[in-house]
């Protein structure tokens, strides 16, 4: 039994004694440079030209169509990028009747500033204007423009005459390989 | 045996640790920016006309808006007195259930002074019960303003 207790407080002094080197040469390393190496994130930026009240207008009637506005997109990060459009109403009152019945049309352009591409469209609301991707993508640095019209179809209530929205565009924009 | 014993403990910790350590990587796999266009403002006009230049006139008017639930509109040719009491908003939630069926103007107009004058509006119900309302307008800015009704 005695031997048996020795055997273990040795074999303890072992463990202690080859754990103790061990952790001790972890730190008694040497370090060798073979040349400088560094990682640095991508940056994901995108500028608008027109900041605010690209569509502001005032006592429109039925027939009315903004004609296209456009707006520049230009990525101001390092990352290429894809983006998406929505609207949304600034307050809960905005929501009303003039907002759900107002239309619209996307166009988007090419970096050789040809339309490309027609989204929306007659009987295409506008408050259905949500989280749509456009086909065309952003690299680090490059601009491109989107044409934006809203109208208000001719057959419409009455009801609407003297209502006002306030709305905002929303540009969200991943990185080109991302998923939203 | 440590595993047997302590099973029930383990079993959720390893989960919620495995959750909340993958959870935010997931979530934060991609670079994103947000950007805005804020302060589009889109108003409609007016399209149908609406004549408030007599009180006999007016009350034709009110009658139409509100037939066409147009309290929209009813609300810009409110009186001072009556708009001040409610916004817009307001307004035309508090009428928006309050449809009729047709309305017609019954006598002549009545002066009660030079610048107050009223209509008799009998209005007809969609279950075809009818009301007649003292339709009371105040001239103001140029034209003769809903200043309110009263059952008579």
């Amino acid at each position: 039994m005695t031997h048996l207790k020795y055997f273990g407080l040795g074999l303890f002094l072992g463990i202690l004694v080859v754990g103790t080197v061990t952790a001790v040469k972890a730190y008694l390393t040497k370090e060798k440079v073979l040349g400088e190496s560094s990682v640095s994130t991508a940056t994901l930026d995108l500028s608008t030209t027109s900041q605010s009240a690209l569509l502001s207008f005032e006592g429109i009637t039925p027939g009315f169509s903004s004609g296209e506005k456009l707006v520049t997109l230009k990525n101001t990060g390092t990352a290429d990028l894809k983006y998406r459009v929505s609207i949304e109403p600034t307050n809960v009152s905005d929501n009303n009747d003039l907002y759900k019945t107002l239309e619209y049309s996307l166009y988007e352009y090419d970096d050789n500033a040809q339309k490309t591409k027609t989204l929306g469209g007659e009987g295409a609301l506008l408050k259905d204007l949500q989280d749509i991707e456009i086909t065309q993508t952003l690299d680090s640095g490059q601009e491109k423009k989107l044409g934006i019209e809203i109208s208000l179809p001719q057959e419409v209530s009455n009801e609407i005459q003297g209502l006002t929205t306030n709305f905002r565009i929303i540009f969200n924009a991943i990185q080109e390989d991302g998923a939203f | 045996m440590f595993w047997n014993t302590n099973k029930t403990i383990l079993i959720p910790f390893v989960l919620v640790t495995t959750f909340l350590f993958f959870l935010p990587q997931k979530a934060r796999a991609f670079f994103t920016k947000e950007v805005f266009i804020n302060s589009n403002l889109i108003s409609a006009g007016y399209w149908e006309e609406y004549d408030f230049t007599t009180p006999l006139k007016a009350g034709e008017s009110v009658g139409k808006l509100w037939l066409a639930g147009n309290f929209n509109v009813l609300y810009d040719n409110l009186a001072k007195d009556l708009s001040g009491i409610y916004t817009k908003e307001e307004f035309v939630n508090a009428l928006k259930d309050s449809k009729i069926a047709g309305f017609e103007i019954v006598g002549d107009t009545v002066y009660t002074n030079s610048a107050q004058a009223y209509v008799v509006m009998k209005i007809r119900y969609a279950d075809n019960s009818s009301r007649e309302y003292k339709t009371v307008f105040n001239y103001e800015d140029g034209s003769w303003k809903l200043l309110g009704t009263k059952e008579v």
